[in-house]
């Protein structure tokens, strides 16, 4: 089985995105077989990256599994959210905190694949300059 | 360059990621380096033939909670259901009620990272308890405790070399002379060695962004 292609689009040409915007995904799953799909999962989440301990939120979240209606899970699919207050894109010494639109296939066999797309939510200035 | 790659780039060029993040070396996230004379299956089968009781022992940062995590699977493998506690600082009691236990078997194996926490009546219960059950017992621990001894971890200059050249990449602005110094500095004890060079990255860069 080969290993799928997951491409993410995010709707916007702006290099940040501020809280209550809109945040519109399309997001699409290549070189595999649609039988071999038997979910896909897509989020908009936050996590922290750094020295110490690791923390995330999930903002948005969608599961589709094949069904009579949409048997092929593979097309381009849109979903779209209204982005919270909180917590702002940061760039700290010891902490970084993170948002990306994630897209993970599950496949036959217990295999998954996954794909990160990041975006800066708010235009927190760093505090490194 | 497709939108997708060009939104990545952007936000990879304002913060190039640290490789000393705790994402990337957390003990679930590396491999335990052994030398040659071992491998997972070599310390498996030390435990299977010590009737699953065992003790991984090692100074504090040299791999003992890396290597558990390597082990487990190798474990699971051989039909043993884990049940897996952690102990954090000064925490004298297991996290779980002892009539938990009545759902242990033969095939259940305990274990527990920083056994030595525990204070002396959770570890002689705990070792009736495993005993009576036929269920194993694997721990970690800084200080030999009676338990059959499966593994001694260690520290190196050169094995930290080697975690971290698995870590950075070719232009990164570690040096092998840097590794050398938080080594000696955190007097072999890996986890801080890593620490270390997690604050000297974001020193180097900051520095960089200043004179660019």
């Amino acid at each position: 089985m080969m290993e799928p292609l997951i491409s993410i689009q995010i709707q916007d040409d702006r290099p940040f995105l501020n809280p209550g915007d809109t945040i519109a995904c399309d997001y699409q799953i290549d070189a595999v077989e649609a039988s071999d799909i038997q979910a896909v999962e897509a989020s908009v989440l936050w996590y922290t990256e750094g020295k110490g301990d690791e923390d995330m939120g999930v903002h948005y979240f969608e599961r589709r599994v094949p069904t009579e209606t949409e048997e092929d899970l593979r097309k381009w699919r849109r979903f779209q959210t209204i982005l919270p207050n909180s917590p702002l894109s940061f760039d700290g010494e010891l902490i970084q905190i993170r948002w990306c639109v994630r897209v993970r296939a599950f496949l036959k066999l217990g295999k998954q694949s996954s794909f990160e797309l990041p975006f800066q939510l708010g235009d927190v200035e760093s505090p490194n300059g | 360059m497709s939108k997708a790659q060009t939104a990545e780039s952007q936000i990879m060029l304002r913060t190039p990621r640290n490789p000393f993040r705790t994402r990337r070396i957390r003990p679930e996230a590396m491999n335990y380096l052994f030398d040659d004379a071992y491998s997972c299956s070599t310390v498996v089968k030390a435990l299977q033939q010590n009737h699953w009781r065992g003790q991984i022992i090692g100074p504090h940062g040299s791999g003992k909670t890396t290597l558990l995590q390597a082990l487990l699977p190798a474990c699971q493998q051989r039909d043993r259901q884990v049940a897996q506690f952690s102990l954090h600082d000064r925490e004298r009691r297991l996290p779980f009620q002892w009539k938990d236990a009545t759902a242990w078997s033969a095939k259940t194996l305990i274990v527990i990272d920083g056994y030595e926490q525990l204070n002396w009546v959770a570890r002689s219960r705990l070792r009736i308890l495993t005993q009576q059950k036929k269920c194993g017992l694997l721990v970690t621990t800084h200080r030999e405790v009676s338990l059959p001894v499966i593994f001694r971890t260690s520290t190196s200059i050169e094995l930290t070399q080697k975690i971290v050249r698995q870590l950075v990449s070719h232009d990164s602005q570690i040096s092998p002379a840097d590794v050398t110094c938080a080594y000696q500095q955190c007097q072999g004890n890996v986890r801080e060695t890593l620490f270390a060079l997690y604050d000297l990255y974001q020193d180097r860069h900051r520095q960089t962004r200043r004179l660019g």
